[in-house]
């Protein structure tokens, strides 16, 4: 049995100690209904934060994933009522594999830089959503596709669920496939990816693809939970999701990282979120909040270091004395 | 000097779209080759110009801003109070000092929290919007009693509105920073390579906290011609921003992994965008076509770009 | 060792943050309770919720659009003056314009066993959620300024936006006589509903009084957007006489794009707005905007406590519509003439 590193899911504890102390002060926090709530919307983020993490790890990043949900959701939610369920669900997959490719060929095969592509994406996958319907919302009125985001099996979301299979099926590829091991090795190093021989523009593009996918599922518990597609929706959503990959302790700079702590640091996310609306902190405060503890999850490299030095220096004060 | 005959050429190809859709606009509504919206094309501009021209800085030194957003949001609720109680002059003063240390606060996170750009202005994005919102307390600053600050945005002089007059100066000190100073020789080494700089003795953490400073400070130019625009001070603008004005540099030809800034393209780049959501709002057109056209436009000169890359190191390939 | 610094320095980074907005929070409302996390021991006593601290009756939670609109904030008022008269304790919510936030603020708040909930939805198509949730805690949900098409509510309390674009096309009509082009122009907010169903009455009204509605453009709700667009609008159209900006914050930047163009607001060009911000006072009384069509936001706030207590006390509602179970609150229009006894 491989040694877990505690130092490397340092975020699972945190996210123990938060829910230890909730559970004790908090009555509202205890609550199935709530437990469910935080589990539920750490999924609607944390699919997405599934595909990011593929593309962190690959030293990428992407911006379009709003936009790209806002378009995928109304596609989704435009077929539905003319073509049914199933039909709609395949077109949304459809829309988010194509959003990927085209994120994907551009930054792979036409070597613009990640950054500027979705940049551009990010405006023209949104100005589509718009277009498409005249700005105007598509309710959704279909009970099974509701029950996709708003219903339980057996006390546990639905969205949680699928959340779970998808980690459990990005784990498996990132840590026991020769694609997961390629995309971490394009992370390091791109030369040395070329010079080994692997097809390095298919590594990249595969992973916006997949990108593409896990916006999709994102997209469906999302309009399933808001009954309705709009044009407007997931402003924020890349925010949250990079947010999500990078407190999950992986590094921006890319070659590592990990599908488990991604999922726990959405939950944690989630979670904080949920206690600061539990206490009606305002919504300013909440959002100097999110952008301190943003900040610090980014300077995990600098604390390491600066307490490695402290203790070094302490060591070697203590060598000396003696 | 391939290089430069290259950069020249993309930027005269900016140009030439330029003039083809001012072309095609005109067909459709005669009223835009008019004085008056010529002004107010060349006012539009000069919003997103002067900022670009700070991140083009930034880009030459390899860094980017994504706090512009907050910060012209933070800039505008100030001067909106410190203009009604103590007055236009302190108004501006207090303007650019708050830029400078912002402009510091980026810098020292990136270089001595060992963050990267992107990451750094994320976070300083988030935090300065909340605390513009919160100066602001939910309400629009009014900035009626000030009359005098309406100069900035609507005075002219010699008949030139005073933004196009700001944009050139600035641009003019731009250019003089850029290629006649050692500070800007200096900025580009540094965005070009890092390591060597440090070696040959250049204080790469300065250069890149001057970057910031330097994206801040235009950005309080820009912040003080909107609030004088409407005469409020407000802390919900801007939130599209920072992307604008970077979609603006990279258009330009700034190469955005540093080195090589094109402020002359930024400027090009900026009288496009602002022609292209002009004439669509003059014949009526949503505002999402706008964005869109914007978006496709950035992805295929990218595209086009990367393409000429991929002829020339094919060309280099074959021929080295 | 080195396992355990590590967490101990993050974890106080992220309690530092949340003592931040602590302190933040625990201005200006009754019932929020400083939020903490985490090791620190200390704070950790003093974050019980007040909710059921034995006088007060419950909470009533008002769960709202955007928080940095005057309008809204009159509202909340409405709602916090009467609960609090009612012995209820208020408690807000902002959804800062963002669906997402709106259903997981109000979704947590119900979770909470709330007494009533009064919302003013951001995106009314996604309220279906919060409804059954409601419904299945029993909470009773009364809709202010946004109705819903969705049921499930108690009652809403709005004005009549379209009969709000109305009166503003016929006070056009009336006191615009002399008008030559007869060419109007439009600022809406083109995702918002209640704006375009406003400039929908007012196009109307104005189309059958034999005006033309020459351009329509999104301001978007931020004043240097429609200061552009009425520039733009003037470039296409020099002849305009008449714009009506679906808010008074667009509609005084309208003012002063017309000013800036070197015409005379008020003269050469009328500008009308919605909704009575203060803002709006000082450019009504020196004439650059024209007027404002008022509504009664604190009214709406307070009959919204109202409609929950006689619900509660098992009497019957009263509707302007049976069907929706809207409650229509006044309107008029605010000009130069009326404009002082709104100061």
């Amino acid at each position: 049995m491989k040694k877990i590193n505690i130092g490397r899911h340092i975020v699972i504890l945190i996210l123990i100690v938060l829910w230890g102390i909730m559970f004790i002060l908090n009555d509202s926090f205890r609550t199935g209904a709530n437990l469910g709530s935080i589990l539920r919307e750490a999924s609607s983020t944390g699919v997405a934060a599934l595909g990011m993490t593929f593309i962190i790890i690959m030293g990428d990043f992407d911006l379009s994933i709003g936009s790209m949900l806002a378009l995928i959701g109304m596609i989704m939610a435009g077929s539905m009522d003319s073509m049914g369920l199933i039909p709609a669900l395949v077109f949304g997959c459809g829309a988010g594999l194509i959003c990927g490719l085209v994120n994907g060929i551009i930054i792979s095969y036409f070597h613009v830089p990640a950054f500027i592509t979705t940049l551009g994406t990010y405006y023209s996958f949104r100005a589509l959503a718009y277009i498409f319907n005249n700005a105007n919302t598509i309710i959704c009125t279909e009970s099974a596709f509701l029950k996709m985001g708003t219903g339980s099996a057996a006390g546990i979301p639905i969205p949680f669920l699928v959340f779970l299979v998808l980690a459990a099926a990005g784990g498996v590829v990132l840590n026991r496939t020769t694609y997961g091991r390629n995309v971490r090795a394009l992370g390091n190093s791109e030369k040395a990816c070329q010079i080994s021989g692997i097809d390095t523009r298919k590594v990249r593009c595969i992973a916006f693809v997949l990108m593409g996918f896990c916006t999709a599922v994102s997209a469906v518990i999302v309009t399933a939970r808001q009954a309705c597609a709009s044009p407007d929706v997931a402003a924020n959503f890349h925010f949250d999701a990079i947010t999500m990959v990078v407190l999950g302790g992986t590094k921006m700079t890319g070659g590592e990282g990990s599908i488990l702590n991604t999922v726990i640091a959405a939950i944690l996310y989630a979670s904080v979120s949920n206690c600061l609306n539990l206490y009606h902190v305002d919504a300013q405060w909440q959002r100097v909040c999110m952008g301190l503890i943003l900040l610090a999850a980014f300077s995990f490299d600098f604390i390491q270091k600066t307490v490695g030095r402290t203790r070094k220096n302490v060591q070697k004060k203590a060598a000396e004395s003696m | 000097m391939k290089q430069k005959l290259s950069r020249q050429s993309e930027n005269i190809s900016l140009v030439a779209v330029i003039v083809v859709l001012f072309i095609i606009f005109t067909i459709l509504q005669p009223n835009m080759m008019t004085l008056f919206n010529i002004k107010n094309i060349l006012v539009q501009v000069s919003l997103t110009a002067i900022a670009a021209a700070g991140m083009t800085f930034a880009y030459t030194a390899g860094v980017f801003d994504m706090s512009v957003g907050s910060i012209l949001a933070l800039i505008s609720v100030v001067v909106a109070k410190v203009a009604t109680t103590a007055g236009v002059v302190p108004a501006i003063g207090a303007a650019f000092l708050i830029a400078v240390v912002v402009g510091i606060l980026n810098g020292l996170i990136v270089t001595k929290l060992g963050i990267q750009a992107f990451a750094a202005t994320l976070v300083t994005m988030i935090l300065i919007r909340g605390i513009a919102v919160l100066m602001a307390d939910g309400a629009d600053v009014p900035l009626y009693s000030v009359n005098a600050i309406k100069f900035i945005s609507s005075g002219t002089i010699l008949g030139i509105p005073f933004p196009i007059i700001l944009t050139v100066l600035v641009y003019a000190a731009s250019y003089f920073l850029y290629y006649k100073t050692e500070f800007g020789m200096k900025i580009r080494s540094v965005g070009s390579n890092g390591d060597a700089s440090r070696i040959s003795g250049i204080r790469t953490d300065r250069m890149i906290t001057a970057a910031f400073v330097l994206t801040a400070v235009t950005a309080v130019f820009s912040s003080l011609i909107k609030t004088a625009q409407v005469m409020f001070g407000k802390a919900t603008i801007g939130e599209d921003f920072a992307l604008d004005v970077m979609t603006t540099v990279i258009l330009g030809g700034t190469v955005i992994t540093g080195g090589k800034g094109n402020l002359t393209g930024t400027l090009i780049a900026s009288v496009l965008i602002a022609v292209i959501k002009n004439g669509l709002n003059i014949n009526n057109v949503n505002s999402y076509y706008q964005q869109l056209a914007i978006g496709i436009i950035l992805i295929f000169a990218l595209v086009f770009n990367g393409m000429k890359s991929m002829k020339n190191a094919r060309q280099i390939r074959r021929e080295g | 060792m080195k396992n355990l610094k590590k967490l101990l320095a993050v974890v106080l980074m992220v309690v530092m943050a949340l003592q931040i907005a602590a302190c933040g929070s625990s201005e200006g409302e009754s019932d929020s309770a400083p939020a903490t996390e985490d090791a620190q021991d200390e704070s950790a006593d003093s974050e019980e919720k007040t909710a059921s601290s034995g006088e007060s009756k419950g909470v009533i939670a008002y769960s709202c659009y955007n928080m940095s609109w005057e309008y809204y904030v009159t509202l909340a008022q409405g709602v916090k003056e009467a609960a609090e008269e009612a012995g209820y304790e208020y408690v807000e919510h902002d959804q800062q314009s963002d669906q997402s936030l709106m259903i997981q603020g109000c979704t947590d708040l119900l979770n909470q066993d709330i007494a009533c909930l009064v919302l003013t939805p951001c995106k009314p198509e996604a309220t279906a959620s919060i409804y059954e949730l409601a419904e299945e805690k029993g909470i009773p949900v009364i809709l202010v300024d946004i109705s819903t098409e969705a049921t499930g509510y108690l009652a809403c309390l709005k004005s009549d936006n379209y009969d709000g674009g109305v009166l503003a096309g016929n006070y056009v009509l009336d006191n615009l006589t002399d008008a030559q082009s007869k060419k109007a122009a439009m600022i809406t907010v083109d995702p918002s509903n209640t704006n375009i169903v406003r400039s929908d009455g007012f196009k109307d009204t104005l189309e059958e009084g034999g005006w033309t509605i020459a351009a329509e453009l999104s301001g978007q709700s931020e004043p240097d957007i429609a200061y552009s667009c009425m520039q733009d609008i003037i470039t296409a159209n020099p002849d305009v006489e008449v714009v009506f900006c679906s808010n008074d914050p667009m509609a005084i930047s309208a003012s002063q794009a017309i000013a800036d163009a070197g015409l005379t607001p008020g003269e050469d060009v009328k500008v009308l707005g919605y909704d009575a911000q203060s803002n709006a006072f000082e450019p009504i009384k020196n004439g650059t905007v024209l007027g404002t069509v008022a509504q009664d936001p604190y009214g709406m706030g307070s009959g919204a406590v109202d409609c929950f207590l006689k619900n509660l006390n098992g009497e019957e509602l009263t509707y302007d519509d049976e069907e929706t179970k809207i409650i229509y609150t006044d309107q008029w229009i605010i000009d130069a003439n009326n404009v002082e006894e709104y100061e």
